[in-house]
């Protein structure tokens, strides 16, 4: 590697630009390479000055604290437990017990989703009835297994996708939805949604989806993925059931 | 060196010597660290992860580094106040760039995000006219100065900058090259 390689590399080592091969051999490098320790010292101190265009954000509070915590764990670890311990013994009460339990409410937040879900996609069915049929039915979930969005698929090749809850788009990324119509293969990407409402999609040379087809979206570039695969977040997914 | 570092927020505090002083576990020492320097840590690291609670665990993961590194710091490579914001930017760019995928999905809720993207005109007007960075950057194209400013200050990749810029990706990372080359001739 040139002289002049190893600057660029150390430059978009600080920039954060790199990638893959070229990001694993700068930090190899780092760790070893004294000239280039002293090439990435130098564009961290050419780029310093636009750290000091940040505007100052005031810590919360509890940062400070969290930090000294984590500079001696000790203390934490032990005074949760006799607090867990006593209410075993000490309330036996079901209502207390519920009222603490933390799975209780998690499954009480989801029966609510659940409802909200079936609300949404009952209105969606009949609003939708009068006017054509869904062929298939793909509800989408998030990590934590709550409804993300509903997307529809129909004869004619479109696809419509009805974001629920309060999604939000990230400023300035899209969401880009994807599916695989072969398990085995590589995702096809749907379409590219920039804002948050029912959208139609009608995308090019996709097979018609199939029963049990797994669509799955992911956060993008304003203008979609520059790859053609997601290179996001994947934010929610999901497999399609025959509409009945 | 110096110069570019003078416009910090609090110059008073001498970063070498308190970090000296938690190398022999003086925690009162990185609490003056973090007094000074913390405030505008997290303003770096909200304009990398938009997100004020990604941003506070990248300053609050930066802080323990500096506590367990501190020995290792020599202020013969380089001076302390670059040291600590490496160490923030790796940090929160590791955040941006794979870490977070589960994050994002966990609390997939605040995908709302708290600031509003800065312009790279609105940095470039916030930079001090003393330093050679806004000097060099003038010479610059607008939309080759823009690319790097957005590369930098919101951590985009190549492929971001390119969905961002409308322009291929391969143009994008020319544009780049071509950059850092004009810069380092000019910063020289």
């Amino acid at each position: 590697m040139t002289r002049d390689d190893q600057d660029r590399l150390a430059a978009e080592h600080v920039l954060g630009l790199l990638e893959g091969e070229e990001r694993g051999v700068a930090e190899r490098l780092l760790a070893s390479d004294e000239s280039f320790q002293a090439l990435v010292q130098q564009w961290r101190t050419r780029f310093a000055e636009w750290d000091n265009t940040a505007a100052d954000v005031a810590p919360s509070d509890a940062l400070w604290r969290r930090i000294e915590t984590g500079l001696e764990p000790q203390p934490v670890a032990t005074a949760a437990r006799p607090v867990a311990s006593e209410r075993r013994v000490t309330s036996p009460s079901l209502v207390q017990g519920l009222w603490n339990s933390l799975s209780f409410w998690r499954s009480f937040g989801m029966a609510g989703a659940l409802a909200a879900l079936l609300l949404a996609l009952g209105v969606g069915y009949f609003a939708d009835k009068a006017t054509r049929q869904p062929m298939l039915v793909a509800v989408l979930m998030s990590e934590t297994n709550q409804p993300g969005a509903v997307l529809r698929t129909f004869a004619d090749g479109r696809l419509e996708l009805t974001p629920l809850g309060d999604m939000e788009i990230p400023h300035n990324h899209s969401i880009q939805v994807w599916t695989f119509p072969d398990p085995n293969g590589a995702p096809v990407s749907v379409g590219v949604v920039q804002t948050a409402r029912t959208v139609l999609l009608d995308p090019r040379n996709l097979p018609q989806p199939h029963s049990n087809q797994l669509f799955a979206i992911s956060v993008e570039p304003l203008a979609g993925s520059p790859t053609g695969q997601p290179t996001g977040p994947v934010v929610m997914k999901g497999t399609a059931s025959t509409a009945l | 060196m110096a110069l570019a570092l003078g416009t910090a927020s609090t110059p008073a505090l001498d970063l070498n010597h308190a970090l000296g002083q938690c190398a022999r576990g003086d925690r009162a020492a990185l609490r003056a660290i973090y007094d000074s320097e913390a405030p505008r840590m997290l303003g770096v690291a909200m304009r990398l992860l938009r997100r004020r609670a990604l941003a506070e665990e990248a300053v609050h993961d930066t802080f323990l580094q500096v506590w367990r590194k501190a020995e290792s710091f020599d202020p013969a490579r380089g001076d302390a106040r670059s040291w600590l914001y490496a160490i923030l930017r790796n940090r929160a760019l590791n955040i941006l760039r794979g870490e977070t995928r589960t994050d994002l999905v966990e609390d997939f809720e605040p995908m709302g995000l708290v600031s509003d993207e800065e312009n790279a005109e609105a940095v470039m007007l916030r930079l001090s006219d003393t330093g050679s960075l806004k000097r060099c950057l003038e010479r610059l194209e607008p939309t080759r100065r823009q690319a790097i400013t957005l590369a930098y200050i919101h951590g985009l990749s190549h492929g971001e900058l390119a969905g961002r810029l409308g322009v291929p990706l391969g143009t994008i990372k020319s544009w780049i090259r071509r950059s850092l080359l004009a810069l380092r001739e000019c910063m020289a």
